[in-house]
């Protein structure tokens, strides 16, 4: 899998500049964080750099590190693998779409959501052979690939929803994304549902042979930052701390898009080395980067949690209260604007 | 710098700095109003937004024409208050909010159009009344997230109006103590720097003052500057210049006039002589020759004679005052004093007298002129006493001022009117007549030119009836004229 190594963010270069910003704050008098504490060191288990391009550009550019903590990005497939991350102990938060929050609260393994950050209607798609597949609604009876247990699934269901296909009528195959472009090149399955930049990646490699599929009215995604139930408690400060860097990183990519985009531009390379740099800037293009925590998401999360009792992926069951999984204190704390929960 | 230049600076930065806090309260006045505005406008679209969402749903339930021209008419205000708040927010953050809001309504009002028209779409046997049913959910869901994240985009809208304001409060607190401190610093500098220059300069004047009014004419302050007091100084200068010309000039006439007035005096007394030596001869030769009235006309002539001698004698000594060298030496006035009273004493023809003699200092001087200055003064209060028992005479001293001490004989004489004390130390001047007091009028014209001649003035003060004062000063520093 690439872009699986660990990348630490404090680097030889930065260090002494962390150690000459902390020496001047000290001769300024500013004593909260003396130059002899050392960085608090945190890991992120990531599911995609485009998607946690906040993550990225704090790192990058440096605001983990002015916030006192030394930030290791782990970058991994997909969000159930970086929840497995965190899950395992090997990483203190992760980032993943809601979907991914949903269906690991139902097999057991429930996170807190302290943040979005980023949303996007866009970034997932229907990448389908032309021919055989004309337009969504000759879904039936094909073989679509899809990762189990992403919100690439429900994204299909919504697709399917959409133009009145039935979803039984669809074969669907577990595929990672990495195995996806063989098997739709060799046209082991039809069409796949997934996100950036792998749809970017099979237009690049298929050229006309294939179509894109967009849900827009439909499919409204989130990506959010979890952590184990509880950690916003144990260390309110590193929480904080990381979304404070976060929302630093918003104010970066807004007021220079140009730096931003170039960490991100960076992960993305590290991660798919096959990527066209030019495409880069067109994929962030879909997304809004904007930390907050909002009741939209509640919306979603609750949709999905039905979608998957509906479709058998999970035992039926009630539909969940997923107000606990949220914890605004942390992002209320950082910045009060950015949480707008009306229940 | 003048000092004109430097008060213009001070008012200069005073006047910029009402003007720029006037100015500055008003703009604050104006951005804080025009943030309330925008804070007002954010909370209507929220508010609309919410009707509209209300609205909405309920056609949802009953699409019903009624419901329908309502929600129309919603949306058509929405989208007004979104033009008016495109207008109004300016800031770049604002203004993509705005944007975000403007795209939520249309993919709202998307959402909405599908829904509305689901049943007919869907029914053209496209999908199980389940899955029509499951779709219906999923937009509505999806009209449902925008709605509440449209809520809070205007609500982030109006906090941000709401902190504008609130900034604008605080920027303009912290410009207006920074132009007062600015203004406090630059004004006490500038006063500082005038302050000490108005010190040095004055001080520079006053001694200058100091050392003319003692006699040092030839004294100049030397100042140099370019500033109004620099002038005065420069002016003062040129006065002192002056007025040693002016000095010398009337010292050399004072000397013509006494060297007329003693020649005059001492040509006069040999005549003078002849006149009284005669009239005496001619009244002891042949006095039986003469008749009674030519006895008479020869005792008039002979104490005309005489009395002319008398003035004569005193117009001499008067003029030897001014003419003779001073002899300087440090003299006890306490003594001197004591030494005249006791000579006067028994000219007092055993009248009561109370004597009062106070501490007097020694001061540098011509001990045999202070001692004229002292035997005339006691003289005429021990004369215009006469007429009291007992007679009072008190001499003191008090400090006069840096450098001289005021001495004073007071008694409880006839006293004098205040209107003629011009003419007391004049020559030959009398307020009271020969008949009562005896004397010239030469004494107190003697004591001012001796004090003069130490540098000294001389007044006197009385009440017509009830006594008078005579004062006068003299330097305790021996650098006199």
């Amino acid at each position: 899998m690439p872009g699986s190594a660990p990348r630490p963010v404090i680097t030889g270069r930065a260090l002494p500049a962390a150690l000459v910003a902390a020496s001047l704050a000290l001769l300024c008098g500013c004593q909260e964080r003396p130059a002899s504490v050392a960085p608090i060191p945190v890991v992120i288990a990531i599911a995609s750099p485009l998607h946690a391009g906040l993550v990225e550009v704090a790192a990058g550019q440096g605001m983990f590190a002015q916030e006192g903590l030394a930030v290791t990005v782990n970058a991994r497939a997909t969000g159930p693998l970086a929840l497995a991350d965190l899950r395992e102990g090997r990483a203190d938060l992760a980032t993943c779409a809601e979907t991914v929050v949903v269906l690991a609260g139902f097999q057991g393994h429930p996170v807190s959501v302290l943040a979005t950050i980023a949303s996007a209607t866009r970034s997932t798609a229907l990448v389908a052979r032309y021919p055989p597949v004309a337009d969504p609604a000759g879904l039936a009876g094909k073989r679509v690939g899809s990762p189990r247990g992403t919100a690439a699934g429900f994204f299909l269901d919504s697709l399917l929803l959409r133009h009145g296909v039935d979803r039984k009528s669809v074969g669907v195959v577990d595929l990672g994304p990495a195995a996806m472009v063989e098997a739709l090149t060799r046209g082991e399955v039809d069409a796949v549902a997934i996100w950036e930049p792998y749809v970017t990646l099979l237009r690049e490699r298929l050229g006309q042979a294939v179509r894109v599929f967009h849900a827009d009215e439909i499919h409204f995604e989130t990506h959010a930052l979890v952590s184990r139930p509880g950690y916003a408690k144990e260390s309110p400060a590193v929480v904080e701390k990381v979304l404070r860097a976060l929302v630093r990183a918003e104010a970066l990519l807004r007021d220079r898009p140009d730096l931003g985009r170039s960490a991100i531009r960076q992960a993305l390379k590290a991660v798919n080395p096959g990527i066209d740099p030019s495409q880069v800037d067109g994929m962030l293009a879909l997304f809004d980067f904007r930390v907050r925590l909002d009741s939209g998401l509640l919306l979603l999360m609750e949709e999905e949690a039905r979608w998957a009792i509906r479709t058998g992926l999970v035992p039926r069951q009630d539909t969940p209260n997923f107000l606990p999984t949220l914890e605004p204190g942390p992002l209320r704390a950082v910045s009060p604007g950015a949480v707008t929960l009306m229940r | 710098m003048r000092l004109r230049t430097r008060l213009r600076v001070n008012s200069g930065i005073t006047t910029g700095v009402v003007l720029s806090l006037v100015a500055m309260v008003g703009w604050s006045s104006l951005a804080e109003n025009r943030a309330r505005a925008d804070e007002e406008l954010a909370r209507g679209l929220q508010e609309q937004a919410m009707e509209r969402g209300v609205v909405r749903d309920e056609y949802l339930l009953h699409p019903e024409a009624r419901v329908r021209s309502q929600l129309e008419v919603k949306s058509a205000e929405l989208a007004e208050l979104l033009v008016r708040a495109r207008a109004a927010f300016r800031d770049p953050v604002d203004r993509a909010t705005l944007d975000d809001i403007a795209a939520n309504l249309e993919r709202s009002t998307a959402l909405f159009h599908l829904l509305a028209d689901l049943p007919a779409e869907a029914g053209a046997g496209e999908g199980t009344p389940s899955t029509r049913a499951e779709l219906r959910a999923r937009l509505t869901i999806q009209m449902l997230r925008i709605s509440r994240e449209t809520h809070g985009l205007a609500s982030r809208l109006a906090g941000s109006a709401s902190a504008r304001a609130a900034g604008t409060q605080r920027r303009t607190l912290v410009l207006v103590l920074v132009m007062m401190t600015g203004v406090v610093v630059v004004t006490t500098v500038n006063a500082f720097q005038v302050n000490r220059l108005l010190q040095r300069r004055i001080g520079v004047l006053r001694e200058g003052a100091e050392r003319v009014s003692l006699g040092h004419l030839e004294h100049q302050t030397a100042v140099v500057g370019d500033d109004e007091l620099a002038d005065l100084a420069r002016a003062f200068d040129a006065m002192t210049a002056r007025l040693q010309e002016a000095k010398r000039g009337m010292e050399a006439s004072n000397r013509e006039l006494e060297a007329f007035s003693y020649s005059v005096s001492h040509d006069l007394r040999a005549p003078l002589r002849h006149v009284v030596g005669f009239v005496e001869l001619l009244q002891q030769s042949a006095p039986e020759g003469l008749d009674e009235r030519s006895r008479h006309y020869l005792q008039v002539i002979s104490e005309a004679a005489r009395k002319m001698g008398v003035l004569i004698d005193d117009l001499l000594a008067f003029s030897r005052v001014g003419r003779s060298e001073m002899s300087r030496s440090a003299v006890s006035l306490q003594r001197l004093v004591e030494e005249v009273v006791k000579e006067l004493a028994p000219t007092a023809g055993g009248r009561e007298v109370a004597w009062e003699i106070g501490v007097l200092p020694e001061v540098p001087g011509d001990e045999a002129m202070l001692r004229q200055v002292w035997r005339n003064l006691l003289g005429n209060a021990l004369k215009f006493t006469r007429p009291r028992a007992p007679a009072r005479i008190s001499i003191g001293a008090e400090p006069a001022g840096p450098g001289e001490v005021e001495l004073h004989v007071k008694d409880n004489g006839v006293g004098f009117d205040m209107q003629y004390s011009g003419k007391l130390f004049q020559v030959f001047q009398r307020l009271h007549p020969e008949a009562e007091f005896e004397g010239t009028g030469i004494g107190l014209a003697i004591v001012q030119r001796i004090v003069h001649r130490h540098g000294g003035r001389v007044r006197a003060e009385g009440v017509p009836g009830e006594g008078a004062t005579f004062r006068f000063t003299l330097p305790t520093r021996g650098d006199g004229p």
